[in-house]
C-alpha cells in the first residue's frame, strides 16, 4: 500500500526536484556570462538537460499512472499538467536555439521562464496536482494536438521575449555610453528575436487552427469569439503585426522588442489571465 | 505602379500600403479586447444593472454588446480584405516576373558587388569546369541552365523560387477564410433545441435571437443517459440516442456524445446540455426478493404506469410514483415537491393478468411493507426521472471553405518562412594561361545560413574540380 502511494505521486515528486534542476540551471547559465568559462556553460547545459530528462519521465510516468488507474489520457488536462508541459516546451525551444546558434547567454534570460512556470504550479493558486478522470469534451485527439502546437508556440515567444529584454538591457547601457560585452551583439539578439517569432508563429496558428477544428467536432461552431480564442486571435495579430513591421516597414531593434514584449505579455494573458479574470468555455487552459 | 499621381494615385497608394496594415492589426486587436471584457449578447436589464443607464446608452451606441458582429468591426475586417487585395495586385506582378524570367544572366559589373562570392583558378575548360560544378549545384537540389559566349563559360543556378509566392498564398488563405466566415454568417444558423425522452421536434431556437428555424425533418430523442466514472461524481460520458424521422418514418439512430455529433442533410447535432423534466414520471430500478428461501434477489426495470413480468407468471405494474412523499388531508398520499426527498412508489403484482396485491416500496425505509408473506418483497434502488436533452443544432455551409483556408494558410507560412530563394551564377573565363572561375550567391532571407551553406559549395566544388589552386 505504502509503495503504491509513493508511486501514484511519484510524478509530482519528481517535478518538485526539477523545480531545483532548473533554479540551478538559470544560476549556472548567470555565472556563465561574466566568467565565460567553457565548464561552467558546459555545466549548464548538462543540468537543463538532466532537468528535461526528469521532466519528461515525471510526464510519462504520470500518463502511466493514468492509464493504470483505467482513465487513460495524457498530461494535457488540468492548469498543472499544461503548467508542466509548458517549461518543457520552453527547454525543448531554448537547447535546440542553444544548439543551433551556439550561444548560451540566452540561457539566462530564458531559464527563468521554465523555472516560474514550474514553481508556479506548487504555489499558484488552486492547482491540483491529482491525476483527474476526463470530462466527455476534454475526451478527443484534438487536445493532444491543440495544446502541443500551442504550448510550443507559446515557447518559442518565451524565448523571443527573453531575446528582446536583453536587447533593451543592451541597448540602453549602450545609449549611456557604456556597454554591456557579455551580452551578445545587438545584431544577433535581434535576428533571434525574429528567428523565434518565426517559429512561434506557424505554431500558434496550427494551435488555433486544430482548436477550432476541435470546437467544430465537439461543439458544431469553429469559432464563437469565446475570451480564450478571442485572445489567441489578438495575440496572432499582434505577431502578425510584428512580421510585417519587421519584414517590410524596416523596424528593428528597440520597436520590434518592445512589440515581441507586448505580444508575449498577449501570450501569458491567453493562457492564465483569461482563466483567472474571465470565465468561459476553457475550462482550464 | 503609378503611385502617387493625382487622387487615384493617391489611393492606391493608401490602399496598398503596409502603414494600413499594421494599423489594422493593432486597432483590431486592441478593439477585439472590449468584447472580453464586456458581457456580450446579454439583454437589457442586465447592462443596465451591471453598467447603469448611461453605461447602457453607450454600449448600445457603439454596438459594445454584439462587438464582433458590430457594423465597425465588420468594416475593420473588410478593410483589412480590401487592403491584402489591393496590396497583391500592387506586388504579384513583379513577384511573377521573379519567376517566370529570373535574372539569369546579369552584367558582370552588377555581378562584381554581389556578396557573397569566391574567385579560383581551375586547369579544367570552361565547358568542363562547368559540367563538374553543375553536378555539385545540382546534387544540392540546384536547378541549373548554362550558356557558353566564346571564351566565358555561364551558369545560373537557383531553389526555393516558390518562397517568392507563399506570401501571396497565406494573404489569399486570409482571405479564402474570411469568406468562409462570411458564407457561414449568411446561409447557416446555430442554435439549440431541447427534446423530452420518447418525444420528437423539428424546431430550433437561434444563439442569441428569438427566432426559431423549423428543420425540414423530425428528431426524436429516445433515450437519455450520464455516466459517471466508477466511485466518482465525475461524468464519463453524455449520451442520447437520437432518431431522425422522415415524415414520421425513422431513417437514422444514432448515439450524439459530447465529441462525437450526428450529421444529417448538413446539419449536425451535438451532445450539450440535459436536464430533468419530471420525477413523477421516468424508470424506476427495483430489487425483487421472492419469500421462497432458494430463490436470488433480482432486478428489475419499470416506467411509472409500466408493467415488468418477474417469474413464474408473475407480473409487476408500477402504479404510481411519488418522488417527495407527504400524507395530506385525509392520509391521502401526495407529492410536497419536485425533488427525490422522499421517492416512494405505489407497486401491484399480478397473475395471469389478475391483480394479486398492491404494496408501497420507500426508498428511505426498506423495511416498512404493507403485505407480509407475499411472494415477493421490493427493495428501492434508484429511480430516473424524465430527462430532456439539449442539443445544439449548426449548419455552415462555409466550413469547408475555412479548412481549406486554414490548410492553405500553413502551406503558405512554411513556405515563406521555412524555403528561402537562393540563386548562385557562376561565370568560367578561359584567359589563356589559365582559367578563372567566379561564383556569386544571393538569398532573399536568412542571410547567416546561406554564408555557410555557400561556403559548403565552395568547398565541393572545388574538390569537384579538382587540380583547382
Ligand atoms: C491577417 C492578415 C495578414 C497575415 C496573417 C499576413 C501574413 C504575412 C506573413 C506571414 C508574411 C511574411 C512575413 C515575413 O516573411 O517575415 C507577410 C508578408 C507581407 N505581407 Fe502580410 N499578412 C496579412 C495582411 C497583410 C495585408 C493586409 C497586407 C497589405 C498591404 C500585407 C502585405 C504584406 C507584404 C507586402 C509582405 C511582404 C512580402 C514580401 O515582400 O516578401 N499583409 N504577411
Amino acid at each position: 500500500m505504502q509503495g503504491l502511494a509513493l508511486y501514484r505521486t511519484l510524478d509530482t515528486k519528481l517535478i518538485a526536484v526539477v523545480i531545483f534542476i532548473y533554479l540551478l540551471a538559470t544560476v549556472l547559465y548567470f555565472c556563465h556570462i561574466p566568467f565565460r568559462n567553457k565548464w561552467l556553460g558546459r555545466s549548464a547545459t548538462l543540468v537543463t538537460l538532466a532537468g528535461l530528462v526528469t521532466e519528461t519521465a515525471s510526464m510519462v510516468i504520470r500518463t502511466v499512472i493514468s492509464y493504470r488507474m483505467g482513465w487513460g489520457h495524457a498530461p494535457f488536462t488540468n492548469l498543472y499538467e499544461s503548467m508542466v508541459f509548458f517549461s518543457w516546451s520552453i527547454v525543448i525551444i531554448y537547447l535546440l536555439i542553444e544548439w543551433k546558434y551556439k550561444n548560451r547567454t540566452i540561457g539566462a534570460f530564458v531559464m527563468p521562464f521554465a523555472f516560474i512556470a514550474l514553481a508556479y504550479t506548487t504555489i499558484g493558486p488552486g492547482i491540483r496536482t491529482q491525476i483527474e478522470p476526463l470530462v466527455p469534451a476534454l475526451q478527443s485527439n484534438w487536445l493532444i494536438a491543440h495544446v502541443i502546437t500551442c504550448f510550443l508556440g507559446y515557447a518559442a515567444f518565451a524565448v523571443s521575449c527573453g531575446v528582446s529584454v536583453m536587447y533593451l538591457i543592451k541597448a540602453r547601457a549602450q545609449e549611456r555610453g557604456g556597454d554591456i560585452a557579455f551580452l551578445p551583439d545587438l545584431r544577433v539578439l535581434d535576428d533571434l528575436n525574429y528567428k523565434a517569432v518565426m517559429i512561434g508563429f506557424p505554431l500558434l496558428t496550427l494551435g488555433i487552427i486544430t482548436g477550432a477544428a476541435w470546437a467544430n467536432y465537439a461543439w458544431g461552431s469553429y469559432w464563437t469569439w469565446d475570451p480564450k480564442e478571442t485572445w489567441s486571435l489578438i495575440t496572432w495579430l499582434i505577431y502578425a503585426a510584428f512580421l510585417h513591421a519587421r519584414f517590410t516597414r524596416g523596424w528593428r531593434g528597440k520597436k520590434t522588442a518592445v512589440l515581441s514584449i507586448i505580444g508575449f505579455t498577449a501570450v501569458l494573458f491567453t493562457y492564465l489571465g483569461v482563466n483567472l479574470l474571465i470565465s468561459g468555455l476553457h475550462s482550464y487552459a | 505602379m503609378k503611385k502617387s499621381e493625382g487622387l487615384w494615385g493617391r489611393l492606391w497608394g493608401f490602399f496598398s500600403s503596409l502603414r494600413l496594415t499594421i494599423f489594422l492589426l493593432f486597432i483590431l486587436a486592441v478593439t477585439s479586447i472590449s468584447g472580453t471584457l464586456i458581457m456580450q449578447r446579454a439583454n437589457p436589464q442586465q447592462y443596465v444593472k451591471t453598467y447603469g443607464v448611461a453605461g447602457y446608452q453607450v454600449i448600445k451606441a457603439l454596438g459594445l454588446y454584439d462587438v464582433y458582429h458590430s457594423w465597425w468591426f465588420l468594416s475593420l475586417l473588410a478593410l483589412l480584405a480590401f487592403n491584402i487585395v489591393v496590396c497583391s495586385f500592387d506586388r504579384f506582378p513583379r513577384s511573377w516576373r521573379f519567376v517566370r524570367e529570373p535574372l539569369r544572366w546579369p552584367a558582370r559589373g552588377v555581378l562584381g558587388e554581389m556578396k557573397p562570392q569566391e574567385r579560383f583558378n581551375v586547369a579544367l575548360s570552361p565547358e568542363d569546369a562547368l559540367d563538374k560544378i553543375q553536378e555539385v549545384l545540382k546534387d544540392k537540389g540546384y536547378k541549373c541552365e548554362k550558356k557558353l559566349e566564346g571564351k566565358l563559360g555561364r551558369l545560373f543556378a537557383q531553389k526555393g523560387v516558390i518562397n517568392r509566392l507563399g506570401v501571396y498564398v497565406t494573404h489569399l488563405s486570409v482571405l479564402i477564410i474570411l469568406i468562409g466566415g462570411l458564407i457561414g454568417g449568411i446561409w447557416g444558423f446555430s442554435g439549440s433545441m431541447t427534446i423530452v425522452e420518447g418525444e420528437s421536434s423539428r424546431n430550433v431556437t437561434i444563439f442569441g435571437s428569438h427566432k426559431v428555424v423549423t428543420l425540414p425533418f423530425d428528431v426524436r430523442c429516445d433515450s437519455f443517459q450520464v455516466a459517471f466514472y466508477p466511485g466518482t461524481m465525475t461524468p464519463k460520458d453524455y449520451r442520447s440516442t437520437v432518431t431522425i424521422l422522415e415524415h414520421g418514418k425513422p431513417v437514422v439512430t444514432k448515439d450524439v456524445r459530447v465529441n462525437h455529433p450526428l450529421k444529417y442533410r448538413g446539419i449536425s447535432f451535438y451532445q450539450a446540455s440535459y436536464g430533468t423534466i419530471s420525477n413523477r414520471v421516468g424508470t424506476l430500478t427495483l430489487e425483487v426478493i421472492p419469500r421462497e428461501g432458494g430463490d436470488k434477489p433480482f432486478r428489475v426495470e419499470a416506467k411509472v404506469g409500466g408493467e415488468v413480468s418477474l417469474k413464474d407468471g408473475y407480473r409487476l405494474k408500477v402504479v404510481a410514483f411519488f418522488p417527495d412523499l407527504v400524507l395530506g388531508k385525509d392520509n391521502q398520499p401526495m407529492n410536497r415537491s419536485e425533488d427525490l426527498r422522499n421517492p416512494a412508489a405505489l407497486l401491484e403484482v399480478k397473475k395471469d393478468g389478475r391483480p394479486q396485491y398492491r404494496s408501497w416500496v420507500f426508498a428511505f425505509f426498506p423495511e416498512v411493507h404493507s403485505v407480509k408473506d407475499a411472494p415477493f418483497r421490493f427493495r428501492y434502488v434508484s429511480f430516473k426521472g424524465l430527462q430532456y436533452t439539449g442539443l445544439q443544432v449548426s449548419k455552415d455551409p462555409g466550413v469547408w471553405v475555412v479548412w481549406t483556408g486554414c490548410t492553405l494558410i500553413l502551406v503558405g507560412l512554411v513556405i515563406s518562412f521555412f524555403i528561402s530563394h537562393r540563386r548562385i551564377w557562376v561565370l568560367v573565363e578561359d584567359k589563356g594561361k589559365k582559367r578563372q572561375v567566379q561564383v556569386v550567391g544571393n538569398v532573399n532571407r536568412n542571410h547567416a545560413a546561406f554564408s555557410q551553406h555557400f561556403g559548403e559549395i565552395i568547398k565541393e566544388m572545388r574538390e569537384a574540380l579538382g587540380g583547382s589552386q
